[in-house]
């Protein structure tokens, strides 16, 4: 049995000890005896979730699906860095979880957002406070969901699908969250976190 | 029987005397005793084609079959806070400052002439856009359209703009090539197919209905 796992930091394992040990994933793989394949990563979009699942990667090989939605306002694009160290790869852009509070209308602090971005700080400043806004994140969101779960559909591959953006107004199979018992320094779920999440998504299964 | 059109300018009958009566998509109904829904605009993008698919149309089963015309990868669109809608981002300078990556040299012929988010637009295609992300995506939106149509058991033909020849290497497959050099149709002023050529495109789509088993 193979089950495809993808997300943001939370499916990644970030701020674990030995995430690759501890992670939801993990624990999911070791009760099924299934193998793990975990592309998630830390600031990743939904944009990227979906590229990895209709355009990178084959998920008729898997037996289940198992993707954690993220903020919608975070993106990618595609850098070529020409020059001296030619280089080229898709890049993160995540304005923070402060712009999406702000968005919501409520206290985030978005004095910084330019610096966020590594690169193209101040186009990514001007993008985020001036051409996108809630409904635009809000369409694409949807966008998303209905993309993941009709490619899995036609795939014959069973899906589970989750978000942390607790704003959503979509039907996620689970919306992850944390307390004060359940969640790191940076508010990503801790070892029992990760082992409440397993055993959530392991009842479902 | 009802059919489900979108596009860019091709399917919306950008140019002809009489859109309404003369557009492929018309004459394509016309033949089949059918009804048409024709929601294309002109400059739109993939991601509005996918956009008006999986979010607007809360029932595509109501459809007989789907015929999509995508085009360029490299346009896009957002949503207007003040217009209340979403707009293309291509097209937006009219024909003397039409804004794609290939044409970045207009970027600064009229730096003046453009608001601010238009100017965020140009620099955008300036600064972040490559042809790796637009066909990478192009391959994301023709993806997202297909499983939707097949999950609905909705009937589609997916057409293309782009030339078929230039882009062999494009890992997307499409049903038809509308902007196909080898079959070039005859064009108004704009360039845009004129009424002979929006009849031919019709027969092209007449002739793909034929093989399948509606």
């Amino acid at each position: 049995m193979k089950i495809y796992f993808d997300g943001c930091s939370w499916t990644k394992g970030e701020e674990l000890e030995n995430q690759e040990e501890e992670r939801y994933s993990k624990l999911i793989c070791d009760e099924l005896g299934a193998e793990e394949t975990n592309l998630a990563i830390k600031g990743g979009s939904n944009d990227r979730i979906v590229r990895n699942l209709l355009v990178e990667n084959h998920i008729e090989e898997y037996d289940l699906a198992v993707i954690q939605m993220t903020f919608p306002v975070r993106t990618e694009y595609y850098m070529i860095r020409k020059g001296e160290y030619y280089d080229k790869c898709w890049r993160r852009v995540n304005p923070s979880n402060n712009y999406s509070r702000w968005l919501h209308g409520l206290d985030g602090d978005i004095r910084k957002l330019g610096e966020k971005f590594s690169d193209h700080s101040d186009f990514w400043k001007y993008w985020y406070m001036n051409i996108t806004n809630k409904k635009f994140f809000d369409v694409k969101e949807k966008i998303h969901y209905e993309t993941i779960k009709s490619y899995c559909a036609n795939k014959g591959v069973p899906l589970i699908i989750c978000s942390i953006n607790t704003w959503s107004k979509l039907k996620f199979d689970f919306v992850l969250t944390t307390d004060k018992n359940t969640k790191c320094k940076m508010g990503h779920p801790n070892k029992l976190g990760h082992q409440i999440i397993a055993k959530a998504m392991l009842d479902k299964i | 029987m009802k059919i489900y059109f979108d596009g860019g300018s091709w399917c919306y009958g950008s140019e002809l005397l009489n859109r309404d009566e003369s557009r492929f998509s018309k004459i394509v109904c016309n033949k089949l005793g059918a009804e048409e829904y024709n929601i294309s605009q002109p400059g739109g993008s993939n991601a509005m084609m996918e956009r008006h698919l999986l979010v607007d149309h809360k029932n595509i089963k109501e459809f007989d079959l789907v015929i999509i015309q995508m085009v360029y990868p490299d346009r896009n669109e957002y949503y207007d806070r003040y217009k209340k809608k979403f707009e293309a981002n291509a097209n937006f300078g009219g024909r003397t400052s039409l804004v794609t990556p290939r044409e970045k040299i207009m970027v600064f012929d009229k730096p003046e002439a453009i608001d601010l988010t238009k100017k965020a637009w140009l620099d955008y295609y300036k600064y972040i856009y490559e042809d790796e992300y637009g066909l990478a995506y192009e391959e994301m939106h023709a993806t997202a359209i297909k499983s939707y149509c097949k999950c609905n058991n909705v009937p589609l033909i997916l057409g293309t703009m782009k030339k078929k020849k230039r882009f062999q290497s494009c890992k997307t497959k499409y049903d038809l090539y509308f902007n196909d050099p080898d079959n070039r149709v005859p064009r108004a002023s704009n360039n845009h197919p004129n009424e002979e050529g929006h009849a031919i495109h019709a027969q092209m789509i007449l002739n793909y209905i034929d093989g399948l088993s509606l």
